[in-house]
């Protein structure tokens, strides 16, 4: 059974049409990249799945269930902004994680902002913004969560951080879990990605496994996605 | 998970009550030695004079602190970016909602607390309290005597009295918040609609206080002179007091249905 599972999703503000009519599938165990322009409607994908947003109309599953209390157990979000409280320490942070999710791993989470030289003590207010991006996926990823949603991991960090950020969501994911990673920066994640899904103005343009979509169109990924969405 | 919830408000809200109601307190400290040392020397008695009005600001103060305090918790953590962590917790709207409530309104008894003990202290009427306290079973005894009103009726009523306090308070800070879940609900112009919502409530909330003030009129009004007459002043005064704390708490019903109605159907996180 899928993880994550669309159908005919449709979200309008007003007159403006957000998505329209989504249909896609994530798979355990495999990595999806939702890949569009900027204003494509990849966010607004990941926040109805989240139950951020109200969709106008469509289904959304995630295990099966509608997207509420009982799917936040099972997801694990990492936003495309920051979204730590500022007052709180690293150490603070991790208890906290390990309050509210059970499948909170304590001490994965530790041992990774050990090799990230983060002291315990450490506020997020005091942390570089590379740092405190660092932070927040390492809390996201050392959940044992079966479904990923990772909105723009690598959007506006140094090549340096996007390693790290790449490294750590390869060597950290459940491996019965579903990953959905939303970018435009295409060539930094196409190694790793299983399945791609070209979003364009709230519509699927193209989906398909990477290596079939590789094959068919005899181009890489981030080359195909260049001539999709030429300006 | 309500407790949890709770555990980590009172955290995030305590790292800035606790210092500033502790920082009230030693005011009123110093503002009660400055007192005691007034007339002795000029310097001494402009420095006196200088923390009395510190500690008298501080006091106007702390109400607008903490009221602003509370409502830019709910602002940071629902409607903002931390939003997204807020959430992604799992745990539901009313489980948000209440632990916000509950808060605000412990931090608002609490700050009641410090503000009367604070006058307690700049004050310092110890020999009048001893007298009074000493002597209350015989002043309660003189009262009964003189007006048929016991302890436990003047208990009731400062209770009563709190209780509509309290409530009024809870009802301040869910106007908040169901002003910034409506208008934060918008695409643009967010502050302002919350400020226009916010306003609007206002309205309404005055307009259905006159009609129950009318109502509660229009009540005493319709009973038989008889009646009046045979209920005590004070049973009239429960009546009222009863009437309007029910008042409230519906008011406060409506508010925190909005609140989360909004929160659930109209989030729309930056």
């Amino acid at each position: 059974m899928a993880v994550l599972e669309c159908n005919g999703l449709s979200k309008r503000y007003g007159s403006a049409v957000a998505l329209d009519g989504v249909a896609l599938k994530a798979e355990p165990g495999r990595l999806l990249g939702l890949l569009g322009p900027n204003g494509s409607g990849k966010t607004t994908l990941i926040k109805i799945a989240c139950g951020l947003l109200q969709p106008s109309s469509g289904t959304v599953s995630i295990a099966g269930k509608t997207p509420g209390v009982e799917t936040k157990k099972l997801v694990s979000y990492l936003p495309d902004r920051m979204c730590l409280p500022r007052h709180m320490s690293a150490q603070q942070l991790l208890n906290m994680y390990a309050d509210f999710y059970e499948d909170f791993d304590e001490q994965r989470a530790g041992e990774l902002l050990t090799r990230l030289d983060v002291r315990p003590e450490l506020r997020v207010r005091q942390m570089s913004k590379g740092t405190q991006e660092k932070v927040q996926l390492v809390l996201t990823m050392a959940r044992r969560a079966k479904l990923y949603l990772l909105d723009e991991p690598i959007g506006g960090v140094d090549p340096a951080t996007r390693d790290f950020i790449i490294d750590t969501i390869m060597n950290n994911y459940a491996q019965d879990a579903a990953v959905v990673i939303s970018t435009h920066l295409i060539s930094e994640v196409e190694r790793i990605l299983d399945d791609v899904v070209f979003i364009d103005r709230g519509r699927i343009v193209m989906a398909g496994e990477a290596d079939d979509v590789r094959e068919r169109s005899g181009k890489s990924v981030n080359d195909l996605f260049r001539e999709v969405f030429r300006c | 998970m309500l407790g949890k919830l709770l555990k980590y408000e009172f955290k995030a809200t305590g790292r800035v009550m606790l210092p500033f109601l502790g920082g009230l307190l030693v005011l009123a400290v110093v503002a009660r030695l400055a007192s005691s040392v007034i007339g002795n020397n000029r310097v001494f008695d402009l420095l006196s004079t200088l923390i009395l009005m510190a500690y008298f600001l501080s006091l106007v103060a702390m109400g607008t602190v903490t009221v602003v305090l509370l409502v830019y918790r709910f602002y940071r953590s629902m409607l903002s970016d931390e939003a997204y962590l807020t959430f992604m917790l799992p745990a539901g709207i009313n489980a948000q909602l209440c632990s916000k409530l509950i808060t605000a309104a412990v931090w608002l008894i609490v700050a009641f607390a410090a503000l009367v003990l604070s006058l307690v202290i700049v004050t310092s009427p110890f020999e009048l309290m001893r007298v009074v306290f000493s002597d209350l079973g015989a002043i309660f005894e003189r009262f009964y005597a003189a007006t048929g009103v016991s302890m436990l009726e003047v208990i009731a009523c400062i209770l009563e009295v709190l209780l509509v306090i309290l409530l009024m308070s809870v009802a301040g800070c869910l106007m908040f918040y169901a002003s910034m879940s409506l208008g934060f609900g918008f695409a643009e112009h967010k502050v302002l609609y919350s400020i226009l919502i916010f306003i609007g409530f206002g309205i309404v909330t005055q307009i259905l206080f006159v009609l129950l003030m009318v109502a509660l009129g229009m009540g005493l009004n319709s009973m038989s002179l008889h009646a009046i007459t045979c209920m005590s002043a004070l049973d009239i005064g429960h009546a009222v007091m009863l009437s309007i704390c029910a008042a409230e708490l519906v008011y406060c019903g409506a508010l925190y249905a909005v609140t989360a109605l909004a929160l659930k159907r109209r989030l729309n996180l930056p």
